[in-house]
């Protein structure tokens, strides 16, 4: 019985190393990043032509949306002062990577309802529109539309 | 996968207990043990390796620790023991604190340890506990050591409180996992408490939740004293009806399939002073930390600094169970300090005083330590605490204080009605009561669940706030 209970004990300690081995692999494969979400968006301004954008609060992410700022670990959002300009930075910081798949719907349905109410009178809008820039990495999101949006995306892996 | 889904609700939930009540009895705990893991790897895919890792582990430490007390070897079993604790305390510490702990590193140190922070894998805080329990529980020789893997799993994957509790000891469901009896009325009374949590989670606590987080996103110093006020409030409802919300919900599917889980929420908003309350919120962690912490260090056994020493560390561990960040280190010990303080200077004080002065006092002190609570740090803790107390807030009242208070009013009565035994005790009745009655009961149930299917088929996905510990 001795001898079970010493193959049991070594079954254990395999264990243990099969533990640290994953532990090992999901921090080598993580695509999780601790950057600052400051110093992402400053990259990534910095990589855009920001004539048109200025800086907006929480309650503007909550308005156009429709996600609380406070549920995640940081929301950086931009917008075009006129109504008439669709150019928009969102970068979003989570808290978990499960938050990835609500932000990416809300994003979706901001830009659909941007698409409709340029859809025929806004044929340079809606061009940015469609060629915004959706970037899910994974615990960070950029949303931009720009017509420097591909560098912008750049300067945002760049920064993770 | 959540409870408040309709995925959950009109199909896994279905399925299951269909499976469940189809097998032979020897079957069911199979059922529960793959449901469970399914469900769990519905939102944890990688972590699933983890949730085995533990099931495995703790079930071979088990049999090694009894087999070498059996044989008198107390060293072995002890070194076994204190081995299978520090793995289970490593694994939820590398998980939970560990970008936490570079992270002050860096910032103290002149230094600029680059690391990647891994996401916290779902009820790692509660599952381990669990683990835990088992283990001391064996090794203290309160429970006898469980030889079937099947069982072991199922009482540590066991969806319905898997992710968010109540913390069940493994002394207390032992004999469940092989001797328990399903009946038609336990299923209808599972199904009640089922619903009673779906109607707090997704009718009350989503509701007032949208309330605050409104208020959250002013900025400081736009926002008023009443509105500050408001949002506080209106955190402390949401807190409750979503975490007792899912807590009804694992009791009653815990029922439905036969077993009996701990309550872990007594009113605690009609409690009477701080010490009461911790005695009705979150009672599965209190008494865990009471058996497996405050007790082993001598409790209040022992010489007044001591007994300050180990209510101390019992809440700096419960501030750091929640998370790993300051201001809920900062929360668990403003609990220690006040019940410090209540216990050696206000207990006589506290109790010449009419019931409801102590009501407000303790209602002030926790809608406070809420504050700590929702704040993603502490210096907007402080921040928020000031508006509140009127320093750098927007006045005492503004339009926008009248506008919250005029739209909430409603919900705000309903949610303190909700809070108070007295609603539960008169609905209580009516099920037990005529025929008649039992029929307005049973109307009230098909409306909450009507209700609440309602609100998830437009809502976006909206997890139980505790899954984040």
């Amino acid at each position: 019985m001795e001898k079970v209970m010493k193959c049991v004990s070594i079954v254990k300690y395999i264990l243990i190393v099969a533990l640290l081995v994953f532990i090992g692999g999901l921090l080598r494969n993580g695509e999780v990043s601790n950057s600052k979400i400051s110093k992402v968006t400053e990259n990534v301004t910095k990589s855009i032509d920001m004539e048109k954008l200025s800086e907006s609060d929480h309650r503007m992410v909550k308005r156009l949306y429709g996600i609380n700022a406070n549920d995640y670990e940081g929301v950086s959002l931009y917008v075009a002062g006129s109504n008439m300009e669709v150019e928009e930075l969102l970068i979003v910081k989570l808290k978990s990577t499960e938050q990835a798949e609500a932000v990416e719907e809300a994003i979706k349905k901001r830009l659909d309802k941007q698409l409709e109410s340029f859809e025929g009178y806004g044929p340079e809008q809606c061009k940015l529109l469609n060629d915004h820039v959706l970037d899910v990495r994974g615990n960070y999101i950029l949303y931009v539309v720009n017509n420097k949006a591909k560098a912008a995306d750049k300067a945002f892996q760049k920064s993770l | 996968m959540i409870f408040s889904s309709v995925f959950f609700l009109f199909v896994f939930l279905p399925i299951v207990l269909l499976a469940y009540f189809l097998v032979p009895k020897k079957f069911k705990n199979a059922v529960i043990l793959i449901a469970s893991l399914v469900f769990y790897a519905w939102g944890e895919p990688v972590y699933i390796v983890l949730m085995m890792f533990s099931i495995v582990y703790n079930y071979i430490s088990g049999i090694e620790i009894d087999y070498w007390k059996g044989k008198g070897r107390v060293r072995q079993a002890k070194v076994t023991f204190i081995l299978a604790v520090v793995v289970n305390l490593g694994m939820l510490g590398f998980f939970k604190y560990y970008g936490f702990l570079l992270e002050n590193i860096n910032h103290i140190l002149p230094v600029d340890i680059s690391y990647k922070a891994l996401p916290l894998p779902i009820g790692i805080s509660f599952y381990t506990f669990q683990t835990l329990s088992y283990v001391i529980d064996v090794y203290r020789g309160n429970v006898k050591v469980q030889k079937n893997l099947l069982h072991f799993g199922t009482y540590i994957s066991m969806f319905p409180q898997l992710i968010a509790g109540p913390i069940v000891r493994y002394a207390d469901v032992e004999e469940q996992l092989t001797k328990r009896k399903e009946s038609l009325a336990k299923f209808g009374d599972g199904t009640a408490w089922f619903l009673r949590g779906l109607g707090k989670k997704v009718l009350l606590a989503n509701n007032i939740g949208m309330t605050f987080d409104t208020i959250a996103a002013i900025p400081t110093g736009e926002a008023s004293v009443l509105t500050a006020w408001i949002g506080c409030a209106a955190y402390t409802f949401q807190i409750y009806f979503d975490f007792s919300g899912y807590s009804d919900m694992a009791i009653g599917l815990g029922k439905m399939f036969g077993f009996e889980f701990m309550k872990n929420f007594e009113y605690p908003y009609t409690a009477t002073s701080i010490t009461d309350f911790w005695r009705r919120w979150h009672i599965s962690l209190s008494s865990w930390f009471r058996e497996y912490v405050y007790i082993p260090l001598g409790g209040n056994r022992v010489s007044v600094p001591k007994h300050i020493r180990n209510i101390f560390v019992v809440w700096m561990l419960t501030g750091l169970w929640h998370g790993a960040a300051w201001n809920f280190v900062f929360w668990g010990l403003y609990y220690g300090i006040l019940l410090i303080v209540e216990k050696y200077l206000l207990k006589d004080i506290l109790a010449r005083l009419p019931a409801f002065v102590k009501h407000i006092y303790t209602m002030l002190l926790v809608m406070i330590g809420w504050v700590f609570f929702f704040s993603p740090d502490i210096g907007s803790a402080f921040g928020y605490l000031g508006t509140m107390l009127g320093i750098g807030a927007n006045g005492f009242m503004d339009s926008m204080a009248v506008y919250y208070l005029y739209n909430n009013l409603l919900m705000f009565i309903v949610l303190i009605i909700c809070s108070v035994p007295y609603t539960y005790k008169r609905f209580l009745r009516l099920e037990m009561g005529k025929k008649s009655y039992r029929s307005i009961a049973m109307i009230s149930y098909i409306l909450i669940f009507v209700l609440a299917t309602a609100c998830l088929v437009n809502a976006t996905y909206n997890p139980f706030l505790y899954f984040r510990f």
